[in-house]
């Protein structure tokens, strides 16, 4: 808790000598300002004992989904403008507690109507609500499926963001170019052996450099999106990354002797390719709605390299929006060969004795550092607008985890189970 | 000299008797550019920046002119609205409480738009669309 009031001090600090300072600014006198306020009080519960996404477990969870948000938004004239916005929820860098935190803050600056750029703390458009994601009553599922919006552990990047728009009677295309950095604390995956020290962080802390650039077309029936978009990683506050623990001979007779798996040299960065692609379609009262993220990453095994995809239909009948999602997310298959192999490799007796003393947990440490995914889901679900303010969510998901998952907290493997979610979303 | 242009380009009638204003400094404008001020995609007409304004949430003035020149439902712009201004990318167009406040706006405020009923129409106004 402490670290989460200093955090909302310096937020707090931050954003009151921003009004202090407009308040004597001449220009801000004639400025136009607004706020708009958002929240969603969320509950889910599952039927297994293990966490998914960090909270939803047998005994149900606010925290999950529910959040606060206040936006403030100043339009000195119609092409300078500044915008502000803080969120309150379960925290990122930590799960205990929650937290307030500066989402957004930026300037934006339209020289013409085809141009934007904005500067400060942005959210490029990765992903098609990833811009929105916290504004439930924006979208009407009850939860942006994980196996997709799992894709960046953080989406909100300290730089500038530069878009094109060229605009039809009937349609727009937009690209968007972004640059900037984040510095974030990245969960790390469920350790088996709770006694364990060579995976010491529950959150490990990098520094994150982001470009991409984004194609949108967006017409009154049909928008795709696809994106590109790069992230080099870099170990921060005096940790290391090293290499993938790799395959040594450890020569001695069976049984003590056999494979013994020995972390690689120290390496400075990790670099992620990701392509992104979404479009929905709207014919009538349908909805029909389809996403893809995929990760490439470059010099481990142990990274989140891996494709999420999911399809979705929905039913517009009055305020009543019905829908079912399907949604898949799979570690590329060299992670999954990497993950077998460890767990499948015994550690050779004669290294748990001396000088080594190493634990015969040591190889299945790795194997559970493993940014492993392998789960799909099913969800069915419906919102109802109450007002143009106001929406109602319920959804019953079903996954089924294959090899692992890094969003369960558990032994999980080749399991089933279902999570109900109610949410009251809701715009001031 | 706007009226004369507006019948010279043939606008035959009033758009659901909504009449589109602008700031003396505003030149006419087409169905499709007040379509795109009103929803954030333009800014600026030629080198004039664009200020518009809005009727009231819930206004029959307002209503008629969503369907007859943005052509939507209140449901659908403002929620088109509350997702930019969730996204970051602008805010809707100010609201003001009657066709007077619009008036004295427009009238004051150099490249601003706002839209009247043809009954509150008075000598003078700028007429940009019809």
């Amino acid at each position: 808790m402490n670290v989460g009031l200093a955090r909302l001090r310096c937020s707090l600090c931050t954003l009151f000598t921003l009004v202090f300072v407009l308040a004597w600014c001449p220009i801000a006198w004639a400025a136009d300002y607004s706020l708009l306020g958002f929240g969603t009080v969320g509950y889910a519960i599952s039927d297994q004992k293990a966490p998914y996404l960090r909270y939803i477990d047998k005994q149900g969870t606010f925290k999950a989904d529910s959040l606060i948000g206040l936006q403030a938004e100043v339009q000195i004239n119609p092409q300078w403008g500044a915008t502000v916005q803080v969120v309150g929820s379960a925290p990122r860098s930590r799960d205990e507690n929650l937290e307030a935190t500066i989402r957004w803050a930026f300037v934006s600056y339209r020289p013409s109507n085809e141009w934007l750029i904005r500067a400060g703390r942005i959210r490029p458009p990765v992903l098609m609500n990833t811009q929105n994601a916290e504004v439930g009553m924006t979208y009407d599922a009850a939860r942006l499926p994980a196996e997709v919006y799992s894709l960046s552990p953080v989406y909100d990047i300290d730089g500038v963001a530069v878009t094109r728009s060229w605009s039809s009677d009937s349609a727009e295309v937009s690209l968007d170019g972004y640059i900037g950095r984040s510095k974030i604390r990245q969960r790390t995956p469920f350790q088996r052996d709770a006694s364990q020290t060579f995976v010491p962080d529950k959150y490990f802390p990098e520094a994150i450099m982001f470009r991409g650039l984004v194609l949108s077309y967006g017409s009154s029936a049909f928008v795709v999106r696809a994106g590109a978009h790069y992230a080099s990683l870099r170990p921060d506050k005096g940790r290391i990354f090293v290499e993938d623990p790799s395959p040594m001979d450890f020569p001695a007779p069976p049984p003590f002797g056999g494979t013994l798996f020995v972390p690689g040299a120290i390496t400075k960065e990790v670099n992620v390719t990701a392509l992104t692609l979404g479009g929905e379609m709207r014919r009538d009262a349908w909805r029909a709605y389809g996403e893809l993220g995929r990760r490439m990453v470059s010099g481990t095994n142990m990274g989140p390299a891996s494709t999420g995809a999911q399809v979705s239909l929905a039913y517009e009948y009055g305020n009543l929006m019905p829908y079912v999602t399907a949604s898949r997310l799979a570690s590329a298959s060299s992670v999954q060969k990497y993950y077998k192999q460890l767990r499948a490799t015994p550690v050779p007796i004669g290294a748990q004795g001396p000088p080594l003393f190493l634990p015969a947990t040591y190889h299945g440490v790795f194997a559970d550092a493993i940014y492993l995914y392998d789960q799909r889901s099913i969800m069915i679900g419906a919102s109802y607008k109450f007002t143009a303010n106001s929406k109602l969510k319920v959804e019953l998901m079903r996954t089924k985890v294959g090899l692992a998952s890094a969003l369960v907290d558990g032994d999980v493997h080749h399991k089933s189970f279902n999570v109900l979610s109610m949410s009251y979303n809701f715009v001031f | 000299m706007s009226l004369m242009l507006a019948s010279a380009m043939g606008w035959l009638h009033a758009a659901d008797g909504v009449v589109v204003i602008g700031h003396a400094n505003m030149r006419p404008l087409d169905k499709q550019t007040v379509e795109k001020i009103y929803t954030g995609k333009n800014i600026k007409v030629g080198d004039i920046l664009v200020t518009a304004v809005n009727a009231d949430v819930g206004s029959s003035l307002r209503e008629r002119f969503l369907k007859a020149i943005i052509e939507k439902e209140e449901d659908s712009y403002t929620g088109r609205w509350l997702v930019m201004r969730t996204k970051g990318l602008g805010k809707p167009p100010k609201e003001l409480p009657n066709a007077a406040a619009i008036i004295n706006f427009v009238t004051t405020t150099p490249g601003a738009i706002g839209y009247v009923s043809e009954a509150d129409l008075r000598p003078g106004l700028n007429i940009v669309f019809r």
